[in-house]
C-alpha cells in the first residue's frame, strides 16, 4: 500500500479498530483497500460489508466494529459534498441494510440509500479533510 | 458466467447467484466476491443450518467449476486431506515384475500413477478456465495440528511430496472454510482469511428461499413452514432445523397431501424436519399447535 489517500484512510481505520480491541493487521488494511478498489462501492452499506469481511475475524467483535465504523464513516461518506447540493444530507445509522448483526434488535439498522456516485469520492480531498478534522480519527 | 474475473461487484454476484437459485444477502455476497477476486480464503461461521455449505456449492455452480470438498473430522491428517500412495497397486506392480523375472526400480513405484490425490491436491492441480472451489467443511472439528498444516498449504499454494518434490498450484483454488464454532480457531488461520458470520435468514428471506427451491408449493404453505421452522429454532434442539430442512418439510407435506400446516398437519409431517428422537420429543412437549402458530 502506498501513501495514497485511500491507503491513508484504510490504515487509519484499521488503526482505530485495533485500538478498540479488534486484531487488525496492516495486511488486513491492505486487503480492505484492495477490496475497495475492486468493488468500487457507491453506497455506505457496500463500504460497510467490504470493511467487515476484510477486517473483522470474529463475530464477537461486531459491536465494537460497528461503533468505530459509525464514528469514522457516518456523515463523511456523504455525496452531497460533491453534487453541489447539500439539501438532503443522508442520515446514516451504524448498521447498514441487508443483514443485521446478531444481537441487534429488529427494525434497526436501515440505512438511507445514498445516490450512486463513483468511489473516488471516498478519497476526495474534502473527505480527507473531514476525516482529519475528526478527533476520534487522528488522536494518537 | 465464464470467468471469475467477470464478476465486477458484490451486487452483480447477488444477481448471478439468484440465477443459480441461490439468494445471497449483501454481506455474504461481498464475502464471496472478495474470496473470488482478491483472492483470499474465506472463513464462514454461523449456526448449523444457515447455509454455509450451500453458499460454496452455489458459487461453484455459478462459475461452472468443480466443488472439491474436504470434510474435516477429529483426527483427520495430511494423508486423508492431501495424498496417499496407492499401496495395493504398488504391491501388485512388484508381484507382476517378479513373476516376469524383472526387477523394479523403487523410484518408479513412487511416481504419479501410484499417487492418490485427496481433495487438497485435487484442488491445487485443477486446470480450467476458473479455479476450483475448495470447501474445507467444519474445520473446527479437526485438531490444531491439522489446522497449522492447512494454514501452510493455503499460504504457499504448494504441496511437498518427498518422493516427487514440490507441486505448485496451477491456479490458486477459491477456498471456503466453514466452522460451527465448537472451538476457537487459531489466530494465524483467522488472520489469513476473510470472514463472514451467516445469520439464520429473516422470516421473509427464508420464505423466499423456500418458494424458490420448492416452486410447486403454495405461497401459504411456504410461509407457514418458514414460520414454523423459525419457531422450532427457538427451542434447545440438538440439531436445529435449517433452510434445507424447511425445504424438505414443504416437499414432505406436499407428498403427504398436507396443504395447510396446522397442528394436525404438523404432527403428520414433523418427522421430515426433526431427525433426532430427543428433538421430536421436545417439539411434542411444546405442542403441535404452538409450532403451527395457532
Amino acid at each position: 500500500m502506498n501513501d495514497s489517500p485511500l491507503a491513508q484512510i484504510c490504515a487509519a481505520f484499521g488503526h482505530l479498530l485495533h485500538r478498540s480491541g479488534i486484531p487488525v493487521t496492516p495486511e488486513r488494511s491492505v486487503r480492505f483497500a484492495s477490496a475497495i478498489e475492486l468493488a468500487q462501492p457507491t453506497q455506505l452499506d457496500e463500504l460497510y460489508w467490504l470493511a467487515r469481511v476484510t477486517l473483522l475475524s470474529d463475530i464477537r467483535g461486531v459491536e465494537a466494529f460497528d461503533r468505530v465504523f459509525q464514528q469514522v464513516f457516518r456523515g463523511i461518506f456523504d455525496f452531497a459534498d460533491f453534487r453541489g447540493d447539500s439539501s438532503n444530507p443522508a442520515p446514516l445509522s451504524a448498521t447498514p441494510a441487508g443483514e443485521r448483526s446478531p444481537g441487534t434488535p429488529k427494525n434497526q439498522g436501515r440505512v438511507n440509500r445514498i445516490r450512486a456516485e463513483p468511489v473516488q469520492h471516498l478519497v476526495h480531498p474534502v473527505v480527507i479533510a473531514k476525516m482529519r478534522a475528526r478527533p476520534v480519527f487522528w488522536r494518537p | 458466467m465464464s470467468f471469475a474475473s467477470e464478476i465486477k461487484s458484490p451486487q452483480q454476484l447477488i444477481q448471478e447467484l439468484a440465477k443459480a437459485d441461490y439468494l445471497a444477502e449483501p454481506g455474504l455476497a461481498t464475502a464471496l466476491f472478495c474470496a473470488v477476486r482478491l483472492p483470499q480464503p474465506l472463513l464462514l461461521e454461523g449456526e448449523a443450518g444457515v447455509g454455509k455449505t450451500q453458499a460454496a456449492k452455489a458459487l461453484a455452480q455459478l462459475l461452472d467449476t468443480p466443488l472439491i470438498r474436504l470434510q474435516c473430522f477429529e483426527g483427520i491428517d495430511a494423508s486423508e486431506a492431501l495424498y496417499e500412495w496407492n499401496y495395493p497397486r504398488q504391491l501388485l506392480s512388484i508381484r507382476m515384475a517378479e513373476s516376469q523375472g524383472k526387477s523394479i526400480e523403487e523410484s518408479s513405484l513412487f511416481s504419479r500413477e501410484f499417487l492418490i490425490e485427496r481433495p487438497l491436491l485435487q484442488a491445487l492441480e485443477h486446470v480450467g478456465p476458473n479455479p476450483a472451489v475448495l470447501l474445507i467443511d467444519e474445520v473446527d472439528r479437526a485438531d490444531e495440528e491439522f489446522e497449522a498444516f492447512l494454514f501452510e498449504m493455503l499460504a504457499e499454494s504448494t504441496v511437498s511430496v518427498p518422493e516427487l518434490g514440490t507441486l505448485t498450484a496451477q491456479q490458486k483454488p477459491i477456498v471456503i472454510l466453514t466452522s460451527n464454532r465448537t472451538r476457537d480457531l487459531h489466530d494465524a488461520l483467522k488472520r489469513r482469511c476473510l470472514y463472514h458470520w451467516i445469520d439464520y435468514p429473516s422470516l421473509e428471506h427464508a420464505t423466499q428461499i423456500v418458494k424458490l427451491r420448492a416452486p410447486k408449493a403454495s405461497k401459504d404453505l411456504a410461509e407457514q413452514v418458514a414460520a414454523a421452522v423459525s419457531r422450532i429454532r427457538t427451542l434447545d434442539m440438538q440439531k436445529p432445523p435449517g433452510v434445507a430442512e424447511a425445504i424438505d418439510w414443504v416437499n414432505a407435506a406436499m407428498l403427504l397431501g398436507v396443504s395447510t400446516l396446522d397442528a394436525r398437519g404438523t404432527e403428520q409431517t414433523l418427522g421430515s424436519v426433526l431427525k433426532y428422537r430427543d428433538d421430536q420429543e421436545l417439539a411434542r412437549e411444546q405442542g403441535f399447535a404452538w409450532i403451527a402458530g395457532e
